[in-house]
């Protein structure tokens, strides 16, 4: 997942207003690549180490991420609320939800933010079924679209990837988002919460990457139905 | 009244005792306690006259008291099933937003060392200038006159 951004780091050193926040779960053989790829175009990285057993947040921290550690597992969703409201703290403009397990890739990020700013959106949801680049199982397309297609049936949104952790949010639709499920089901709370916003969003094409590491970690049928139930049952 | 009626009627009521003194919350207590006191009432008229239970479990189309014991009974465990989950889900929340604020109160006191070293960084840098300034501002340093 690390290419080569260099090329383009001395004019995006400018993202000094730009949160780079990252949910880290026990992902110490991944995580310090993807800071480093982060790094040569963000300045500002917070890693949430919700509870890692592994050493992942010490790893991230000496990778130069910034580091908040919750004192006990919460889940991903509580992990990125919490980086949001370390972010707004810090009086970040926009912040670019980034996965820990190296599955986005960090042009897709940066062409994400520039498209917000230009085009003066709250929210860029990053989408894989935009174009077909991305090499996802079958299995696994019915697994998505059918989240997808329950929360755009529950939200207003009009969405083709409902579950992808890439996303660029402006301060503003940040400070009325209050994720409540620590679980999994966060993907679908914060496009309900960012679609009550009515603030304007889009959504932009980008490649998963799925390796053998994040396949093997990645969310399985039976999480799926966790998710279900967890988006009907409070 | 048999031995087991009284046995009945005294487990009951000390039961009641108990959840109304360790209810917690003082919201919406008086009606909790009128509702214990129908439950209580309810409760030992059922178990002095059970036949009193059959009448009525026929008013509703069921064979025997005891079957519309059980059925009141299951709907009962449910709803505390329910009320249970319900409560857990607002203690988990309590206990999130707990450990958000630990978390991020322990990432501002590792970074206050840093934040100080950049302030005297600045001040370090500032005080040159403010050196400057000063000489300027001194008539006798006046190059200029």
């Amino acid at each position: 997942m690390v290419s080569d951004p260099s090329r383009t780091a001395s004019r995006d050193r400018a993202n000094s207003d730009t949160w780079v926040v990252i949910p880290l779960y026990n992902e110490a053989t991944v995580i310090a690549g993807v800071i480093d790829g982060l790094r040569a175009v963000f300045s500002n990285i917070v890693c949430i180490d919700d509870g890692s057993k592994d050493g992942s947040g010490r790893i991230a921290e000496q990778a130069g991420a910034h580091l908040v550690t919750h004192p006990i597992n919460l889940g991903q969703g509580a992990a990125l609320q919490t980086g949001f409201a370390y972010a707004l703290e810090r009086g970040a403009e926009y912040v670019v939800t980034f996965d820990a397990d190296g599955q986005h890739r960090v042009e897709d990020a940066q062409a994400m933010l520039e498209r917000a700013r230009d085009e003066h959106l709250a929210i860029v949801f990053g989408s894989r079924f935009l174009d077909d680049r991305t090499q996802a199982g079958f299995m696994k397309r019915i697994v998505l679209k059918t989240a997808t297609a329950v929360t755009n049936w529950s939200t207003r949104t009009k969405l083709t990837d409902a579950h992808n952790g890439l996303r660029v949010i402006r301060q503003d639709a940040l400070a009325k988002v209050q994720l409540r499920q620590d679980r999994m089901a966060h993907g679908t709370e914060i496009i309900v919460q960012l679609g009550r916003t009515r603030l304007p969003y889009a959504e932009h094409p980008v490649e998963v990457l799925y390796t053998d590491y994040s396949k093997a970690k990645g969310q399985s049928l039976l999480n799926s139905i966790n998710i279900l139930t967890d988006l009907f049952i409070r | 009244m048999t031995l087991f009626q009284f046995l009945l009627i005294i487990g009951v009521v000390v039961a009641t005792g108990l959840a109304l003194r360790l209810l917690p919350g003082e919201r919406s207590l008086a009606l909790k306690r009128i509702l214990a006191l129908l439950f209580v009432v309810a409760a030992v008229l059922a178990i002095i006259f059970p036949t009193m239970l059959t009448v009525i479990a026929r008013f509703f189309g069921i064979g025997r008291g005891t079957d519309l014991l059980l059925y009141v009974f299951i709907v009962a465990a449910l709803l505390f099933a329910v009320a249970t989950i319900r409560a857990k889900a607002r203690s988990d929340a309590r206990v999130t937003e707990l450990a958000r604020a630990v978390a991020l109160m322990e990432a501002r006191i590792a970074e206050q060392p840093e934040r100080e070293a950049r302030d005297r960084r600045a001040d370090a840098s500032d005080s040159p200038t403010t050196g400057r300034a000063a000489a300027a501002d001194d008539p006798e340093s006046d190059h200029a006159r």
